[in-house]
């Protein structure tokens, strides 16, 4: 959530662009222009209990039945900066790709770097500069969707702004979330931001190539991670060597009908 | 900030169906356990309320605690995070039932009636 860190999603206009392309996004106008010529001023107070997130929500369930609608399974991959999740994308669209059907939301502040690597891989993509905001909203899903145009029975990562704090509140309408932690990080990020954690189907640990160099314990990990939520399932992986992708590989197809599409 | 953002548009939409004036106070209910930090929210609201009908408003902020249920010894208890064990049995299969909302519980509008 932007208020944690400061962050103003409304000073810099979101934009969502393909590669090679520009569009702006939504802004914010306000416009309360009045013209009164009356004494009297009374205070009163009125009871109002409106969940603050709910717009999102109901954007953001539009999104979900778009998605049913469409037989488009839709994952909201997640994690700190620098965990991986774009190689992981890259690795993983270029091995699936003559057998499931996918495109990419990418989410950054700045930058379409990462929709450029997704668009080498010749899957569709769209990217989402949030400005100064960190994290997707289900708007920007809904504004980014019209533009992506992701075929009917197919997979669609949406790659999260790089932060475990914000984008665990804002639901996007996709059907799960997968959290990536690399063995590089603190084996205790579960317990320091156990919202992320809580809120994720699939925990993937990523760079695991690494860990002969590194004092990373991922019994630990995974121990801190089933304290936040039970039901978290774990897949080590390294998206350098392709170690455990298979892995990943069959969690994702497991989620798609017999023909290899979703639906 | 756009949650702050969310707010003001939620307090002045409210205000309008009211048929009301200008703002002159926003209650809002924060659960201990919506993630939300009140100290950045207090910062943000101010800024989030210009040039809309909340600006220069009060802002009070109603902290709500949390409550957990223990789904094996089935009590109800005051939780602190989701990382908690419970207090009567020390089992782990606690579900949160309470205070992770964030809300806009009340509006003040500043009435003007007609000078007679």
């Amino acid at each position: 959530m932007c208020d944690s860190c400061g962050c103003d999603s409304s000073s810099d206009p979101v934009t969502i662009s393909k590669p090679g392309s520009h569009f702006h996004g939504h802004g914010h106008p306000h416009d309360h222009s009045h013209d009164h010529d009356h004494v009297h001023v009374q205070s009163r107070t009125v009871r109002v209990e409106q969940d603050v997130l709910a717009h999102n929500q109901a954007i953001s369930e539009k999104n979900r039945a778009y998605f049913a609608e469409h037989g488009i399974f839709a994952m909201n991959l997640v994690s700190s900066p620098g965990s991986g999740k774009t190689t992981l994308l890259e690795k993983t669209i270029t091995d699936l790709k003559h057998e499931v059907l996918m495109s990419v939301i990418e989410g950054d502040q700045q930058t379409a770097r990462d929709a450029d690597r997704i668009d080498a891989t010749g899957v569709p993509v769209v990217q989402v500069n949030t400005g100064s905001g960190c994290h997707l909203d289900g708007t920007m899903i809904a504004n980014a969707i019209a533009k992506l145009e992701p075929e009917d029975r197919s997979v669609l990562f949406i790659e999260n702004v790089g932060n475990l704090v914000c984008p665990a509140l804002f639901d996007l309408g996709e059907s799960a979330k997968v959290v990536i932690i690399s063995v590089t990080e603190g084996e205790d990020k579960p317990e320091k931001y156990p919202y992320m954690f809580r809120a994720a189907r699939l925990c993937l640990i990523n760079k695991i190539d690494l860990l002969p160099h590194l004092d990373f314990d991922v019994a630990a990990c995974r121990e801190f991670a089933a304290r936040v939520n039970p039901e978290l399932e774990f897949i080590e992986v390294s998206a350098r060597t392709g170690e455990g992708m298979g892995q990943w590989y069959a969690w994702l197809k497991s989620r798609l009908p017999v023909d290899g599409h979703a639906g | 900030m756009s949650l702050a953002l969310n707010i003001v548009d939620l307090a002045v939409e409210a205000a309008e169906k009211e048929n009301g004036g200008r703002l002159s106070g926003i209650e809002i209910e924060v659960g201990a356990l919506s993630g939300v930090m009140v100290d950045s929210l207090e910062f943000c609201l101010e800024a989030a309320a210009r040039t809309t009908k909340a600006e220069g408003a009060t802002f009070s902020i109603v902290s709500k605690a949390a409550c957990g249920k223990c789904t094996d010894c089935g009590i109800d208890f005051a939780a602190t995070s989701f990382y908690q064990h419970c207090p009567g049995c020390n089992g782990i299969g606690v579900q949160i039932t309470g205070g992770r909302d964030l809300k806009v519980t009340a509006i003040t509008i500043e009435e003007e009636s007609p000078d007679v």
